[in-house]
């Protein structure tokens, strides 16, 4: 009988977060693969040098037949050797830094720039909501490639640009999303509390606002390195992402559907590398979206 | 003449407008509070009572500067404060606070109790090594264990917040606490404990309450004074005892009759016709004539003044002889 006392007294107590977070990744096993892909291509991404089994950019004489055409996945080259002669699982793996890093920072950027704009413009209303929101629209009908191609044309290709115009595209959603956020936010009881005892406009955003958005920030940033993943892919399959000779997902479709006939593994490897990795980031997403939920509105009341 | 002392609060003409949301030409004004004025002394508890829509909560809204006053003058200890900027307004807004309704959303979920009510004492320049004390003081105060202080309000009940939210109102010293509804959600034991407590505080640190509730009872309870809203303008005002007792005003007389009575004594109940008015469109007249019984011609035309009754409290209502009126019939003979 007694046993049980400080069992029920626990589970009365609503679990922290990362409790609830552990159970549902035990239960979860579509989310427990996505996070586990997710942190593998973080650490294989950082520790690329030791992970990789040949150099990425040399061309093994070895890589290429006797007529010159490339040596499929073997015991030498594990996933097949490029046109080149270059070992297709070294250049996956050192593309994977390429695409993260451009996700990752893209995404911080569109994060900074989205969640600044939205907020704002959600909690001041007035005039200047409707010009952000107006610039927001502007932005949005941009068609983001085309303007790629424009702005590349003009400064030449470089990873710095590919980041710039990920961002440049991304923010837009992210302050929508936050500025609808924020307009139910600052009717909320407490925020007008903070009001009326003469707490500062930046006071009151810096405290009482953005400690609720962090939840969407996350979902939202995680979803962002997807979108970032695949953009990125898209301009370098365009030749306009990130310069050569990087490795980087994209780019090596662009070179791999040149020779899909006799060497399918150009295609495959990158391609289903894309796929897994958007996916696993994607229902990462979907979980964190889960999680934060129930937590919101699991709240004892 | 007897010279009152200069009132904490001063409501003058005050006004309340918001544009009509429609896009439409010609959509009306909503006219949410339309001339009020009324006077809060130190010490003094006012109670506004209505139905909703009535106005109530953007009057409260409009005194601790979170809705802009259309017209009108509202001043604390004889400044002021309509006319200034925000940042100037800050120090004086420090001195009206509000307790809401619902003590479950005004208090941050993300914050601890002791950072709710830190965030008070912040504003007040305290410095930080004092606000720990300052904190299990207004703890005791509203008569909480120090315990809770690092507690989530989730962990927490509605009373308890409610004593919390209290706490917060106080950390900034103030001369006047707005309820708005403070005790509505609150179970009737919990009630009483929270009208109690608020009357210590009442006489321990003389601070005026005005305190906004639909529930009659509790207002003749609490307060000394009492403004009966309807349609946004004051209806009657006066005395508790004497408006609650003796209601003069039609509207009063059916708020009054619709209090639930334990001793069954219903049969004199005055049913209520309609509905509250739509504030964007205000019958003419007396906003109240569609719903009174006794409406006669003049109530359809004019608009009538909030003026003192031999009675002692003041009525806006074409039927009731005003004082002054009497006074000249009186002369004339």
């Amino acid at each position: 009988m007694n046993d049980h006392f400080e069992e029920i007294e626990t589970s009365l107590d609503s679990p922290s977060l990362r409790t609830r977070a552990w159970k549902s990744l035990k239960a979860d096993k579509v989310a427990f693969t996505s996070v586990v892909v997710v942190l593998l291509l973080i650490i294989i991404a950082i520790c690329a040098p030791w992970f990789a089994p040949k150099l990425p950019l040399y061309q093994y004489p070895d890589g290429l037949s006797d007529i010159g055409a490339p040596q499929g996945p073997g015991r030498n080259f594990l996933l097949g050797a490029d046109q080149n002669g270059r070992d297709v699982l070294s250049r996956l793996i050192f593309g994977a830094r390429v695409s993260l890093t451009v996700g990752v920072v893209a995404t911080a950027l569109a994060s900074i720039i989205g969640v600044t704009i939205g907020a704002i413009s959600g909690y001041m209303g007035g005039w200047v909501e409707s010009i952000l929101m107006r610039l927001t629209d502007i932005v949005l009908s941009f068609p983001i490639l085309l303007f790629c191609i424009a702005l590349i044309a003009v400064t030449g290709p470089s990873t710095k640009n590919v980041v710039l115009v990920i961002a440049f595209a991304y923010w837009t959603y992210l302050a929508r999303i936050i500025r609808s956020q924020v307009l139910s936010l600052k009717e909320r009881e407490f925020i007008i509390a903070a009001r009326s005892l003469g707490l500062t406009t930046p006071q009151i955003i810096r405290r009482h606002i953005i400690p609720h958005l962090i939840p969407t920030i996350i979902v939202y940033s995680t979803l962002g390195v997807a979108t970032s993943i695949l953009i990125e892919a898209s301009l370098s399959f365009l030749g306009i992402g990130v310069p050569l000779p990087q490795p980087s997902w994209g780019e090596m479709i662009s070179e791999g559907q040149k020779y899909f006939q006799s060497a399918p593994w150009l295609l495959i490897a990158p391609g289903v590398t894309i796929i897994f990795a958007v996916l696993a980031f994607n229902l990462m997403g979907d979980w964190l979206t889960d999680l934060f939920d129930a937590s919101s509105t699991g709240v004892k009341r | 003449m007897i010279l009152q002392p200069t009132p904490l609060l001063s409501v003058k003409d005050l006004s309340v407008h918001f544009k009509g949301t429609g896009k439409l030409v010609g959509s009306q004004p909503v006219k949410a509070v339309d001339g009020i004025s009324f006077n809060v002394y130190q010490g003094e508890t006012l109670g506004i009572a209505g139905e909703s829509g009535s106005g109530k909560s953007t009057l409260a809204r409009a005194l601790i500067g979170i809705n802009k006053p259309t017209s009108g003058k509202i001043l604390v200890r004889g400044h002021e404060i309509v006319d200034f900027s925000n940042s100037a307004l800050r120090p004086i807004r420090k001195k009206i606070q509000m307790v809401f309704q619902d003590p479950y959303d005004s208090l941050d979920p993300l914050f601890t109790i002791s950072q709710s009510i830190a965030e008070g004492l912040q504003v007040r320049d305290l410095p930080r090594s004092e606000i720990p004390t300052e904190v299990l003081r207004l703890l005791e105060t509203v008569k909480l264990p120090g315990s809770l202080a690092t507690r989530y309000p989730k962990e927490l009940s509605g009373g308890q917040r409610q004593r919390v939210a209290i706490a917060r109102a106080l950390a900034t010293n103030p001369d006047l606490i707005i309820c708005d509804e403070a005790v509505a959600a609150l179970d009737v034991s919990v009630r009483a404990q929270i009208l109690n407590l608020l009357q210590d505080i009442q006489e321990q640190a003389s601070i005026s309450f005005i305190f906004i509730s639909h529930d009659l009872s509790t207002l003749r309870y609490i307060s000394k004074s009492v403004a009966i809203m309807y349609a946004g303008k004051i209806i009657e005002y006066g005395d508790s005892d004497a408006v609650l007792t003796h209601p003069q005003h039609p509207y009063t007389r059916a708020l009054v009759s619709a209090v639930p009575n334990i001793a069954g004594n219903n049969g004199d109940k005055i049913k209520s016709i309609g509905e509250p008015p739509d504030l964007a469109n205000v019958p003419s007249g007396c906003a109240f004539n569609p719903r009174c019984r006794e409406s006669v011609a003049q109530c359809l035309i004019q608009t009538p003044q909030l003026l003192p009754t031999a009675q002692g409290p003041k009525v806006a209502c074409h039927l009731i002889q005003p004082i002054e009126s009497l006074q000249l019939s009186l002369g004339g003979e």
